[in-house]
């Protein structure tokens, strides 16, 4: 019993109409992005038919095999299919879908992420709805963990593996970095220590998790978490244009964001505007991330040597561990392993009326209420909290790492950050 | 002066065990979600798949 009531908040009634407002609002964009991908899929099979059909009785007249005749035919069903959802005929035009959709990526993401920051920095969003939206940005967990079904133990340890590496190279680095300087600068132990541990790793989370240890004032945290939101807000938007202006391939995307963006809500939603591929890569490497942070709290002790500021029943490498694992990545693990031993019953994301397949159809709901959450919660009254020399030190050290990670995956190459999930 | 200082590293680390606490809820919550929903998905998978990947679309 104590166990149920200490997994509900006590006030869980003022959660409500916030988290209802997120639904609504996930609701339409999604339902915005739905007509938007019916409509550029038809502009491109009206354009793709005549061409097809013409291909085909090439092929046929010059007697080409069955099975290349059979692509053909395969791919003009797909267009037809396509083109009849809407009512079209081959000829007809939907520029404006594929203008909007394709040229400037205008997806669910970008319209729950831009239209949330309006939404809240215009019109406003009344205080009765605040509590609702902070709730609605940690729904991105269950989806992670679902998307777990697109992965294999294989792609685990190769592109975890590669992850691994580069993540505790740039995480220590820069943290080793930011607190070097913080430190030459005469910024105080406090504010160098959360935000050497927040541009390192995981951002928010990192920021609470270090605060204790390093006697960080409320006013630091406050300076800390709107450096990372600024920084992080400002990549969001930036990268995935900047990825496609430098023809970075999906899965170096995913794993660059990964280095980069320091919020993991964040960093999975510049991902999947990129792509789905992308997106595979860039889960992943955050859950190899995001498994540092107790290590990065040991490390922030470790530099500022304040031991005795930790209570007797926080130190330790496994208390810390213990206290500070995020444990919803099991679950992600979890399912993995499930795919892995490729079980008949439970089939596979691209397996026909299996659990895995009708899984596969529920996350990206996750993903649209947490974004909706996200953005309707960037207030930039917020980031003007960002300030001073740690400002300068703390986003100076996110940008080198931003530079330093391109670099790094460009130099890795993409096959090794490609996620197969078992293909 | 000291006590103001003591206070407030009292108030930040009450202020941290408190979100610390709750995201391991959130984290729970999140696994709970997710095992609910591959239940679920192993009962009637074509329903769960037929909800959110077409009922929910109106347009």
């Amino acid at each position: 019993m104590s166990l149920m009531k200490s997994m509900v908040a006590d006030d869980w009634q003022k959660y409500i109409p916030g988290l209802l407002l997120c639904v609504f609002f996930a609701f339409v964009v999604m339902n915005i992005h739905h007509v938007l991908a019916k409509y550029h899929k038809a502009n491109e099979a009206s354009l793709a038919i005549p061409r097809l059909e013409k291909k085909l009785s090439e092929l046929e007249a010059g007697g080409a095999s069955a099975a290349d005749i059979k692509k053909i035919q395969k791919k003009l069903a797909k267009h037809r299919k396509a083109l009849a959802k809407v009512g079209g005929k081959p000829g007809d035009s939907w520029k404006w879908a594929t203008l909007l959709y394709q040229d400037l990526q205008f997806k669910y993401v970008a319209m729950l992420l831009i239209g949330g920051i309006i939404i809240r920095n215009t019109i406003g969003v009344a205080k009765i709805f605040l509590p609702g939206i902070g709730i609605a940005r940690p729904l991105i967990k269950p989806g992670i963990i679902i998307l777990g079904v697109h992965y294999v133990w294989s792609d685990v340890a190769k592109v975890g593996g590669a992850g691994l590496i580069l993540t505790a190279v740039f995480i220590f680095g820069t943290a080793l970095a930011v607190m070097y300087l913080c430190k030459k600068f005469g910024v105080s132990d406090g504010l160098g220590g959360i935000m050497g541990a927040g541009t390192g790793v995981c951002g928010v989370s990192a920021i609470i998790a270090t605060s204790p240890v390093v006697k960080a004032k409320p006013r630091d945290m406050a300076y800390a978490i709107g450096t990372i939101l600024l920084f992080g807000t400002l990549m969001l938007f930036v990268m995935p244009y900047l990825g496609q202006a430098l023809d970075v391939s999906q899965s170096q995307f995913g794993a660059w964001a990964a280095l980069a963006i320091l919020n993991t809500a964040q960093l999975i939603a510049a991902a999947e505007w990129y792509g789905e591929d992308a997106r595979n890569t860039a889960v992943l490497i955050n859950a190899a991330r995001i498994m540092l942070i107790p290590f990065i709290v040991m490390y922030t002790v470790w530099f500022y040597d304040l031991k005795e500021n930790v209570s007797a029943d926080q130190r330790g490498l496994w208390n810390t561990i213990k206290g500070k694992f995020p444990i919803f990545i099991l679950g992600f693990f979890i399912l993995v392993l499930l795919n892995s031993l490729h079980m008949p019953f439970l089939g596979g994301p691209k397996v026909a009326h299996t659990p895995f397949w009708a899984m596969n159809a529920v996350y990206k709901w996750f993903f649209a209420l947490g974004f909706a959450g996200i953005g309707l919660s960037i207030s930039i009254d917020d980031m003007k909290k960002a300030g001073g020399v740690a400002f300068l030190v703390g986003s100076g050290a996110a940008t080198a790492k931003m530079i330093l990670g391109l670099v790094a995956v460009l130099l890795i190459g993409s096959e090794l950050l490609q996620v197969t999930g078992g293909h | 002066m000291e006590n103001s200082n003591g206070n407030n590293t009292k108030n930040t680390q009450q202020a941290s065990e408190k979100v610390l606490s709750s995201e391991k809820r959130e984290d729970l919550w999140a696994i709970i979600i997710a095992g609910i929903i591959l239940i679920l998905c192993c009962i009637s998978p074509d329903a769960i798949y037929t909800f959110f990947k077409k009922s929910l679309f109106i347009f």
